[in-house]
């Protein structure tokens, strides 16, 4: 059992930064615009697919099939934030009415593209997952490596960002406090649209990476968002740290403890734990601010 | 008694309709039309009334479902048993759930739904010795028979059930309507418009809070018995957060902050997917699209359209 | 007993003090005002008694009952009702439904007699709608009983806070700035109201910026700055004290 446990630690991080990548453009989202948006599965999963198609059908390298989905799917939230938030906004701007249009999107996208698609499973033809790194007794596919450098490489560019240039300053600004950022002459819309395309870039190129090393379906996105939720619950919403603590928390959770009992238990374990930290601090482990109560 | 016309005529349709659409297949969707009625108004007396948005509605429209049917197939319960425990059973959940998540709100109060309805789902595929697991629970026994001055009507029968279940439905309108139209219908509200001021008034927000989500929760139990007695099978695939889902469509999509609004969005969205079952998942798709464009630009509904335009055309005439 | 004895009552918000050790007590039936400074921690001070915030110590007794830790609704259900500086109005609401539900403690139906839509229901809501009307007729309001309150002119909505509040039938009436935003005409229909209130038993305590309001209609006047009770006293002596007018008028002639 325990020569396991460094393979079982291995998995889990890499578990951890699939669900930091997916819970990151979440919580960014929420933290800056105050929408939570349940689609945010469905760009990943349309990630996947966008992935899929580059490589399969037009031939694309995968590395390059990246990229062109991060492209893609950020042009996607774009127009996402421009046509659909953005009306609300400017019309009924209740958080409940951003979680039904939202829910709303979801069951849009995810039977859309069950509809074209099918509900096979595919797989986005990687190299890197034939390519074996072997250190001691752990096994490492260069495929599940990729993954991990690059959440480490996207969390950090995003927090350089957010910190250091001057939309990011933007950003924060209209998240501390919307009225005075636009009196003080930030273009909230833009802020606004930003932060969407950032947000989905995140999940799509999640999506392609994962689309490769598990399987590409219409569904991945309600499974994975899930997960999400309970991650930037934890961590707290809007926060950064948070979310990469409690995302490669979960997914060491999953795997170590999965090696001893069922996958559904586990599952409930992780909502209890969401909903625990909801009613105690609904800000969440590393988030600030208030408002979430009653 | 003019007013009333309209809807006594309302009533006396749908008590002919399956005389006239006698197939199996249309009254099979007018009894599901019925439950689905009962399901969305009492969701609408969370999403409308007190503002909140509940992801959990199928949740307990399952626990309705499998109480009265393990109460029936295990221990043997007549159907007049097993249908209020499912009420009180879906009810008390409601009220254990109610009481930790109602203390948040908008999109926390969401997410905490959501995590709840994703717990029941896995219980109930987890609990295998008592539910079954994903390969449900057969063999529910139908309501049973009823004799009346020598009548025996038996309730296996689709006809017959659907006059329980409308009547059922007309009883939970009327205790909805009631509950709404009096003391506790204008806490809800005044609670949902200014909570802080309703609480300087002596409104209790919180319990007011709590009463709304506890009745609804009972109420969709009622649904679930009804829909396992008559289906005399459920799964856990009936109870999922799509479920949830599509009666939260319902309740925006015909209008919410009204009794009518659901009542019209289920009946809607349960003929909807008959006339659109050439589109297979498209039909999923539509809704989808649906949600969002009322959400978007019909705040109030099909309801709120319909009122508007009746407005418009008053003042054209004036 | 004191009616209302307010006793080293304290809240400090990130070390700043909003309200810091204030004694005060209000006699039955008459009027008082706070006053001071903007930021002086005066609608602090009717967040704090009517359990809109948890103070961090001291005790507010009301008729002889601690009340400091008890919730909003409660307060209100011992007869200690406010109204918001912000107008509070239940905007979708028609201006008789808003009123009404002001009366919501008097509406003695239950959960069942709800349901079954009984004799007693009907008749408490005949007799809530009538109450709520005999106040708007008391506000001279009555002829907008049906309008959505959103759609009533600004002096109007103001005057729709305080009835909402009436409704409730309170022994002790909490207006923060009632008169602010009002033109003089209407600030003068303001101060009749209030007198009639009083008139008919009630005991007001103020909040207000107007000075001709105040000195006009208070009994007592409580002054605040910093979050510190400065000075107690009938207006002639509040316009008199030295306290008052070097730091009250003074940072006014500065400003």
């Amino acid at each position: 059992m325990i020569e396991f446990i460094p393979q079982l630690v291995v998995n889990g991080i890499v578990l951890g930064s699939i669900y930091v990548l997916v819970a990151l453009g979440l919580t960014l989202i929420f933290g800056i615009i105050d929408v939570v948006n349940f689609a945010h599965g469905e760009f990943y999963m349309i990630g996947a697919f966008v992935a899929f198609l580059c490589v399969s059908s037009l031939g694309l390298p995968y590395p390059l099939a990246i990229l062109a989905t991060a492209v893609i799917v950020g042009v996607f939230g774009l127009i996402t934030e421009r046509v659909i938030i953005r009306s609300l906004r400017k019309r009924n701007p209740h958080p409940i009415n951003y979680v039904l249009v939202t829910v709303g999107l979801s069951t849009f996208l995810l039977y859309g593209v069950n509809f074209i698609f099918g509900p096979d499973l595919r797989r986005i033809p990687s190299p890197y997952m034939k390519q074996v790194i072997h250190y001691a007794n752990v096994y490492l596919t260069t495929q599940r490596l990729l993954v991990v450098l690059v959440a480490f490489l996207l969390v950090a560019l995003l927090a350089y960002f957010v910190k250091y240039s001057s939309l990011g300053n933007q950003m924060r600004a209209t998240a501390q406090n919307y009225e005075a950022a636009r009196i003080v002459g930030v273009n909230t819309d833009r802020v606004f649209a930003s932060t969407f395309l950032i947000g989905s870039m995140l999940a799509g190129i999640a999506g392609a990476l994962v689309g490769a090393m598990f399987v590409t379906e219409p569904a991945m996105g309600i499974h994975i968002i899930v997960k999400a939720f309970i991650v930037v619950i934890v961590g707290g919403m809007g926060s950064i740290t948070g979310s990469i603590v409690a995302g490669l928390g979960l997914g060491l959770l999953e795997t170590l403890a999965g090696a001893v009992m069922p996958a559904e238990f586990l599952d409930i374990i992780g909502f209890s734990i969401m909903i625990l930290v909801l009613l105690t601090k609904p800000t969440g482990i590393f988030g600030s601010g208030g408002g979430a109560r009653a | 008694m003019p007013k009333l016309a309209p809807k006594g005529l309302v009533i006396l349709a749908a008590l002919a309709l399956p005389l006239v659409f006698n197939e199996a297949f249309y009254q099979h969707i007018m009894i599901a039309a019925v439950i689905n009625i009962i399901l969305a108004v009492s969701l609408g007396i969370i999403v409308g009334y007190i503002g909140e948005l509940s992801l959990a509605h199928g949740a307990f429209y399952g626990i309705g479902a499998y109480t009265s049917a393990l109460l029936m197939v295990k221990l043997g319960l007549p159907f007049v048993a097993a249908f209020p425990l499912s009420v009180v059973s879906a009810g008390f959940m409601g009220l254990i759930i109610g009481i930790p998540s109602l203390r948040l709100s908008g999109h926390y109060f969401a997410i905490a739904t959501l995590g709840f309805q994703g717990i029941v789902v896995l219980l109930i595929i987890n609990l295998v010795d008592l539910t079954r697991g994903p390969m449900g629970l057969p063999g529910i026994p139908s309501p049973g028979t009823l004799e009346i001055f020598g009548w025996t009507i038996s309730f296996g029968d689709k006809l017959a059930f659907y006059y329980l279940a409308f009547a059922v439905m007309i009883v939970v309108l009327i205790l909805v309507r009631n509950l709404l139209r009096y003391k506790f219908g204008e806490a809800f509200i005044a609670t949902r418009e200014d909570s802080l001021l309703a609480a300087s008034l002596g409104v209790h927000p919180r319990n007011c809070r709590m009463l709304a989500f506890v009745v609804s929760t009972a109420l969709a139990g009622a649904a679930g018995s009804l829909y396992a007695h008559y289906t005399m099978f459920i799964s856990p695939d009936s109870f999922t957060l799509g479920e949830s889902i599509y009666l939260v469509t319902m309740v925006i999509v015909g209008g919410r902050g009204t009794i009518v609004g659901p009542v019209v969005g289920a009946v809607l969205l349960t003929a909807l997917p008959e006339v659109l079952r050439f589109a297979g998942d498209l039909q999923f798709v539509i809704y989808g699209l649906m949600l969002m464009l009322v959400v978007i630009f019909l705040p109030k509904g099909i309801v709120g359209l319909v009122e508007q335009t009746k407005q418009r055309g008053a003042s054209l005439e004036n | 007993m004191d009616f209302l004895k307010i006793s080293n009552l304290s809240k400090s918000y990130g070390g700043v003090d909003a309200n810091s050790d204030i004694s005060l007590s209000i006699r039955e039936n008459e009027i008082v005002s706070i006053i001071g400074p903007n930021g002086a921690g005066k609608t602090t001070l009717f967040d704090l008694i009517t359990g809109v915030t948890r103070a961090d110590s001291g005790s507010v007794l009301f008729q002889g009952t601690e009340m400091s830790h008890m919730a909003t609704s409660e307060i209100a259900k011992l007869g200690v009702v406010r109204t918001f500086q912000q107008t509070k109005i239940f905007r979708d609401l028609t201006v008789l439904e808003a009123v009404m539900v002001g009366h919501h403690l008097h509406d003695h139906t239950s959960l069942w007699q709800s349901l079954l839509a009984n004799r007693t229901a009907r008749d408490q809501k005949q007799k809530k709608q009538e109450h709520a009307l005999e106040i708007l007729e008391f506000m001279g309001m009555a002829d907008k009983k049906d309008l959505v309150t959103q759609n009533l002119p600004y002096g109007e909505q103001k005057l729709l806070n305080v009835a909402i509040a009436l409704a409730v039938e309170p022994k002790l009436l909490l207006l923060d700035e009632p008169a602010a935003g009002m033109n003089p005409m209407e600030s003068m229909r303001m101060l009749g109201t209030i007198r009639k209130i009083q008139e008919t038993g009630i005991t007001v305590g103020l909040v207000e910026h107007n000075m001709r309001l105040v000195m006009n209609i208070s009994e007592r006047v409580f002054v605040l700055d910093y979050g510190e009770l400065i000075a107690e006293g009938e207006p002639e002596e509040i316009r008199a004290n030295p306290k008052v007018i070097e730091v009250y008028l003074g940072r006014q002639a500065s400003a």
